[in-house]
């Protein structure tokens, strides 16, 4: 199959389901047929989804067991072992126990294991969040000095310390961010949903190929 | 019978606008009339400064997409122009013989991002310099700044649906003394790439970089397309406050 038959075939199912989707949008409840044929799609949708994550995990897979055969540094080996271990420890007491993901052993792996890795790993993230804020934030033009005195003033507003030091704040700090903030949400709204609508155009004119990763022939 | 969906009326006289809009413009562009002139995106003018310092200095380029995936979900355009953006990337890093690295934390990202920057190289005759290791699958946001920071970064391009998360990247690049190039279609993520990017895509910004990305014609006419909408919006907001004030319910005849 040449490389440009193999760029049509996937632009053209993307050019005709969003066509399709649209038509939906716009149909009237009559149209059972269509509304049922857009639901079927739908789950389609959530299958590829699944289909596609589990094509990535099994590159992911790939790579690691290459990494642990080429053993180029103790380092990254280590880290792969324990990558392919919690792999197989997973997809052994989920798929082959009897009772799968209800079986005592994954949800004690979950519980014990899993659960605790991540509840520490998020809360180290906002610690991180907030360091990197911290090293990063400078005013270098108009946006950073507006966002930066916006948050200023906010954040003082939500500490108790702030209103009662500055009578003054807390009505300044609302009509900031019911004035200055809802309406540049809005314009913001408005704006990234007709950026969205002109790219889902470019889609249905079968412009739009960055989810099938061809470049142009030149 | 009805035809149309009730509450559509509205959406369909837009989506008649817009195609019309778009019929005119590829019709210029068929007959070699001149197109409207795109305003150059400060931005995205900056990659090709941030790949020119990653050539000099040896470093990498650092390119992520954010948290969205391709298959559902509200961020799917915002990671489809991240997608782009990474093409024009990954292809001027080829041409340029810099070090391109693409980190993503979803792995449905991992098959499109190698394929991408296979393509690039390939493009570019260089395809024996392609690495299908400079793909990286981070599971972590901290995994990604500690690599950031130990490989050495010259620039980082953040363009695609972010969460707070980016802030943790956006500290590492500051660390590694990287160029901070970024931006989010999600109003409530914009604050940290005003405050912590050295360049900074707002909003809808991050489409039109999609778009300039691509370096077609057609695609970049598609932000004139959007200005013409923008202007019916803002012109159907004048006549809504006009009416309100008025008296009129401007809102339910919207509604039709």
């Amino acid at each position: 199959m040449s490389r440009e038959v193999k760029r049509r075939i996937p632009l053209g199912i993307l050019m005709g389901i969003t066509a399709f989707f649209l038509i939906e949008y716009f149909a009237g409840p009559e149209f059972t047929a269509i509304h049922t044929a857009k639901t079927e799609l739908t789950r389609w949708g959530s299958i590829i989804s699944g289909f596609t994550s589990l094509f990535g995990a099994f590159l992911l897979l790939r790579t690691h067991v290459m990494r642990v055969a080429r053993h180029k540094s103790w380092y990254d080996t280590y880290y792969s072992i324990i990558v392919l271990f919690a792999f197989a420890l997973f997809f052994y007491l989920g798929t082959r126990t009897p009772e799968r993901i209800s079986d005592p052993g994954y949800q004690y792996v979950y519980r014990n294991m899993y659960r605790a890795a991540s509840t520490a790993i998020v809360s180290l993230c906002f610690f991180w969040c907030i360091y990197g804020g911290y090293r990063t934030f400078t005013i270098r033009s108009w946006e950073s000095a507006a966002i930066g005195l916006g948050a200023v003033i906010y954040t003082l507003r939500l500490l108790p310390i702030g209103p009662a030091l500055i009578p003054g704040l807390a009505p300044l700090a609302d009509w900031c961010l019911m004035t200055f903030n809802k309406g540049a949400t809005r314009g913001g709204t408005i704006a990234v949903g007709l950026g969205g609508l002109v790219l889902a155009l470019r889609t249905l004119i079968g412009k739009e190929t960055s989810a099938i990763e061809a470049l142009k022939e030149e | 019978m009805t035809i149309l969906a009730s509450g559509r009326i509205w959406d369909l006289v837009l989506f008649i606008v817009l195609s019309v809009t778009m019929g005119y413009y590829l019709w210029r562009i068929s007959t070699g009339k001149p197109l409207p002139k795109i305003r150059s995106l400060p931005a995205f003018d900056a990659i090709e400064e941030g790949v020119g310092r990653a050539v000099e200095t040896g470093k990498m380029v650092y390119v992520d997409a954010g948290i969205g995936g391709l298959t559902s979900g509200p961020y799917v355009p915002m990671t489809m122009a991240g997608l782009n953006v990474y093409r024009y990337v990954a292809r001027l890093c080829a041409r340029r013989g810099a070090r391109c690295v693409f980190g993503t934390r979803n792995t449905q990202l991992l098959p499109v991002a190698r394929g991408i920057m296979e393509e690039a190289y390939k493009a570019e005759g260089k395809i024996e310099e392609y690495n299908p290791d400079n793909v990286k699958y981070f599971p972590l946001t901290q995994r990604t700044a500690t690599f950031m920071v130990e490989e050495g970064t010259a620039c980082e391009i953040l363009v695609g649906a972010w969460t707070t998360a980016c802030l943790i990247i956006l500290g590492a690049s500051a660390r590694a003394g990287a160029i901070a190039i970024g931006g989010t279609a999600r109003w409530i993520m914009n604050y940290a790439f005003g405050i912590a990017a050295d360049y900074i895509f707002i909003l809808e910004d991050i489409y039109a970089a999609g778009a300039v990305a691509t370096g077609d014609p057609v695609i970049t006419t598609t932000l004139a397309v959007e200005d013409v909408i923008k202007i019916i919006t803002l012109a159907l907001i004048a006549i809504g406050i006009v009416a309100a004030l008025l008296g009129y319910d401007f809102g339910a005849f919207m509604a039709l």
